[in-house]
């Protein structure tokens, strides 16, 4: 698996070659992209997701007119059914690869839950073979609202194991590697759970206003913590490199749990690091899930107008 | 040297330190930090004994450094007469088993079935157990003379690698391959998947069975005197589902093998009794007993002390006396009336006060007080009752007062009442005390407005604890009110922070006050604590709540029943994310030309 970035001067419109994969929702932004690129959409180059909770009075009447006149190929998927999401991309992209012309493979992640796309890599890697795939996966930045309810997290049931579960050393240190975001309560909440050892803090940021605005809304954390780490949202590769920086220096003689939050690339990255360190033990990453018991909260997200961010992650499987 | 009366907090102003308080996690810290800063309770030589143990205590109470002081690896680091005689009579060995978060997660997959789940948990533990076995089986045999340690290590490695079928595994019989091999049989195996029938049945057959298999010919080899009793000390149990802490009360059913268990666990995380379906289960008093991890007033003076000295001695140097009360300093006697004193110079006299709750009293309570005779009848029932709350009502209304700091939340007792006897809450204030000493000397009124904005943080945070956070921190928020009400407005009269809820009401409070105290947010009677909450139960906010509400910090013998029900019982409880608004120019426009501030921190005009 290669990665680099891609970013957003490197973004074309798609042409008919190229595999879309995305999933809609309640948010606006989670149409953004396939909305630009209905032109080149057809039955074989486009696999839509739908959430299972989806009522489409939320979508664009004439989006939904071109989904049908297209056929777009559509599946349907609940948002904690991630093995499924990923069953599904598998069996299009079996069914699309044989083709020569394809170019790429679009995956926007703008509007899935971590547990959809964190894993698909690493799948896609082991399942699909004798291939060169050209993923990009793109994230589209998103408007929030000035304010929105969210809900507490229902406790540990909703913090999963992503990868890794270590036997506990009893005599090394432990350090917990969590990323802030704007809900300063979710994270304290995972403190007053967890009650972290040894506490790494990182958070990603896209111009400096946001960053001091971050830091601002987090400081108490900020300060209780053995160290931060501030990472460019634009800048996967970097973000992938501090990770590992971090997690060689920390399981060096103990172990280290990452806990991914905040935008979809900082998740992305720190749970792919997870996977990606060269090194068999003493990583666990854990993906904090909504409280599925209150799913009635819908935040309308918009997208942001030309701020995507994007990751190419080639995989050769050639010969394999 | 420090002059009477002088703060040694002083001398952390204008300074840049890191703050030594700003680590509070017992796990945190090394082996070497925690053994320096351990204060033995009288909980902590009680557990040295042969009953299977659930030490009960909310978040930050203790549990874990009691659990992990109790290895012998630790033990030998006390400096305490009962120490070197648990070290040299060797009848008691505790290894530390925490089941942290990640570790029961990643063994607990939904893709098992319950059984396969067991049979994981079984297998996961043993190895958890056989890995620190072997840690503290390195410390003891460091006690040895030098020219026996070699033979009695390899004696041990091969004898434990034999009963535990893993001698294939190591290349050299030594203890720390022995414990690589126990990894790497560990990490061996996906928990996503069935056990297969590879795996060394000892580590298989039922919970502890690892060690059982061991335990006498490690005595054997030792050629201790008797056999030592094996206390495995299962810390963060509240992160186990019911059929794992099912898989432990088996274990406290059947015979000991020299083995007992005591698991850390928060109050209402697990019912041991109630085994989900299961035939077999645990009963207190018959297979287990029920300990609560509590800390006398003196015990906790010692503790706050002992942290304050191992932390912040560095700064001052090694012949200063440092202690709670001689780093933030003191006024009088550090009582209630001291500080009102302070504050009312010209109306503190004994007759003043009279006086004053005299007049602020309900007219049929004066009518009495006017009527009896008995200075000793009088002074108990109105004047010592009522002074404490009579002292926190005027000094709530000087702090109403705009521009007005009152120093009432201050000196070292009230820094220890608003701790609760909470080993972690008693470090958050220090931290907070510590950080605001860098920046402006400790008076009591400093101390007393660091305390109070701490407490409103505490408060706040109150919503982001887990599952029904938002619930807990309005219906706290509802009662402390009341109380407020009841303290401030209308007459003076007995309060304090204890309550019951009404019957009718009781069952729908169930369970965010479980959740509240767990959290140390709200306490509860021991009775309650042990056997469950009933409607007769009777509560008490902590005082950290006391402090941002301005309440009593005292009992209320008439323990009112609150009533805090709400029109709309359905409703799930949300907390708002609201966007951070960008700093307006003007603001930064000041902070970069460092503006001169017109007040200083406590409110005189600064005029020099």
């Amino acid at each position: 698996m290669t990665i680099n970035n891609f970013s957003t001067y490197q973004y074309a419109d798609l042409s008919e070659n190229d595999i879309l994969v995305c999933a809609l929702g309640y948010e606006c932004r989670s149409y953004y992209l396939l909305e630009k690129n209905l032109a080149t959409r057809n039955s074989s180059n486009t696999l839509i997701i739908n959430f299972d909770d989806l009522q489409k009075e939320c979508l664009p009447n004439s989006l939904l007119c071109e989904i049908d006149a297209l056929a777009l190929k559509t599946e349907i998927c609940s948002y904690s059914q991630g093995e499924k999401f990923q069953d599904n991309v598998i069996a299009f992209l079996n069914e699309v690869v044989e083709s020569e012309t394809i170019r790429k493979i679009y995956i926007d992640y703008s509007a899935m839950p971590r547990n959809w796309y964190c894993a698909l890599p690493g799948r896609i890697e082991n399942e699909i073979h004798n291939r060169c795939l050209d993923l990009v996966f793109l994230y589209v930045a998103g408007i929030y609202p000035e304010k929105y309810e969210s809900y507490p997290t229902a406790g540990i049931d909703r913090l999963k194991l992503f990868s890794g579960g270590a036997l506990p050393r009893i005599d090394s240190e432990r350090t917990h590697l969590i990323a802030l975001s704007y809900d300063t309560r979710r994270t304290q909440s995972l403190l007053s759970m967890l009650e972290p050892e040894f506490l790494i803090v990182c958070y990603a940021y896209d111009t400096p206003e946001k960053k001091a605005e971050i830091e601002d809304v987090n400081s108490d954390i900020i300060r209780r913590a053995s160290a931060s780490v501030a990472l460019p949202i634009n800048d996967f590769v970097y973000i992938l490199q501090k990770m590992n920086e971090i997690i060689i220096e920390q399981t060096r003689e103990g172990q280290i749990i990452i806990i991914p939050d905040g935008p979809k690339p900082l998740i992305f990255a720190m749970s792919l690091s997870s996977v990606l360190a060269d090194i068999d033990d003493d990583i666990t990453c854990l993906h904090i899930n909504r409280n599925e018991l209150l799913a009635d909260n819908k935040v309308k997200v918009l997208a942001r107008e030309n701020e995507i961010y994007g990751v190419k992650i080639l995989i050769d499987n050639i010969g394999n | 040297m420090n002059k009477k009366n002088e703060r040694y907090a002083d001398k952390l102003f204008r300074t840049t330190y890191q703050n030594p308080f700003s680590d509070i996690q017992a796990r945190t810290f090394s082996d070497i930090k925690i053994s320096s800063e351990f204060v033995p309770t009288s909980l902590f030589w009680t557990l040295f004994n042969d009953q299977h143990e659930v030490v009960i205590g909310t978040r930050g109470s203790g549990k874990t450094i009691l659990m992990r002081m109790m290895r012998y690896s630790m033990l030998k680091s006390i400096h305490h007469k009962k120490a070197r005689e648990l070290v040299a009579e060797k009848k008691f060995f505790a290894l530390y088993v925490p089941m942290r978060y990640e570790f029961i997660e990643s063994i607990s997959s939904p893709k098992l079935s319950t059984e396969q789940q067991d049979a994981w948990f079984c297998f996961a533990v043993n190895c958890l157990i056989a890995d620190s076995l072997i840690v503290e089986l390195k410390s003891l045999l460091s006690d040895y003379p030098v020219d026996e340690q070699l033979e009695l290590e390899f004696k041990l490695t091969r004898k434990m690698s034999h009963m535990w079928g893993i001698d294939n595994y190591l290349s050299k019989a030594d203890l720390n391959e022995l414990r690589t091999a126990v990894r790497k049989i560990y990490n061996m195996h996906s928990p996503k998947q069935p056990l297969p029938e590879s795996v060394p049945p000892v580590f298989l057959s039922s919970l502890c069975s690892a060690l059982a298999a061991v335990n006498i010919e490690i005595s054997n080899i030792l050629h201790f005197s008797t056999q030592p009793t094996w206390i495995i000390c299962v810390d963060e149990a509240e992160f186990l589902r019911p059929n794992q802490m099912n898989c432990i009360s088996k274990v406290m059913r059947s015979e000991s093998q020299h083995i007992a268990i005591k698991i850390a666990d928060l109050p209402y995380y697990h019912d041991m009794s109630c085994p989900q379906g299961r035939k077999i289960h645990a009963t207190v008093g018959n297979d287990y007993k029920l300990t609560l991890v509590k800390i006398s007033e003196k015990e906790f003076i010692t503790l706050t002390n002992m942290l304050c000295r191992t932390r912040l001695q560095p700064y001052y140097g090694e012949k200063e006396q440092i202690t709670l009360e001689t780093f933030v300093g003191s006024v009088g006697n550090d009582d209630y009336l001291d500080y009102f004193k302070a504050e009312f110079p010209k109306a503190s006299s004994e007759l003043d006060i009279r006086n004053g709750i005299l007049s602020t009293i309900s007219e049929d309570r004066r009518k009495t007080a006017s009527r009896t005779t008995d200075e000793k009848v009088l002074s108990q029932s109105i004047f010592k009752k009522l002074a404490p709350i009579y002292y926190l009502r005027e000094m709530y209304k000087r702090a109403q007062r705009g521009n007005s700091k009152p120093g009432w939340f201050a000196g070292a007792k009230m820094i220890r009442r608003i701790s609760n006897g909470n080993p972690r809450l008693f470090l958050r204030i220090m931290d907070a005390l510590f950080y605001k000493a860098q920046s402006s000397k400790l008076t009591p009124k400093i101390q007393s407005e660091t305390l109070h904005d701490f407490s409103a943080k505490y408060c706040s945070e109150t919503e982001s604890l887990e599952d029904c956070g938002p619930e807990v921190a309005i219906k706290l928020k509802i009662i402390a009110e009341k109380i407020k009400a009841t303290t401030h407005n209308d007459e003076l009269k007995e309060s304090g922070t204890t309550f019951r809820f009404l019957d009718s009401e009781f069952e729908k409070q169930r369970k965010w006050t479980e959740i509240a105290i767990a959290n140390s947010r709200l306490f509860v009677d021991e009775i309650s604590l042990l056997n469950g909450l009933t409607s007769n139960s009777v509560f008490e906010l902590s005082n950290v709540y006391a402090t941002y509400y301005w309440l009593p910090m005292r009992r209320n013998s008439n323990c009112p029943r609150i009533s805090i029900s709400e029109s709309n019982e359905e409703k799930p409880y949300s907390y708002t994310i609201t966007k951070p608004k960008p700093k307006s120019k003007q603001k930064e426009k000041s902070e970069l030309s460092g503006q001169m501030k017109l007040f200083d921190e406590e409110g005189n005009a600064n005029d020099h």
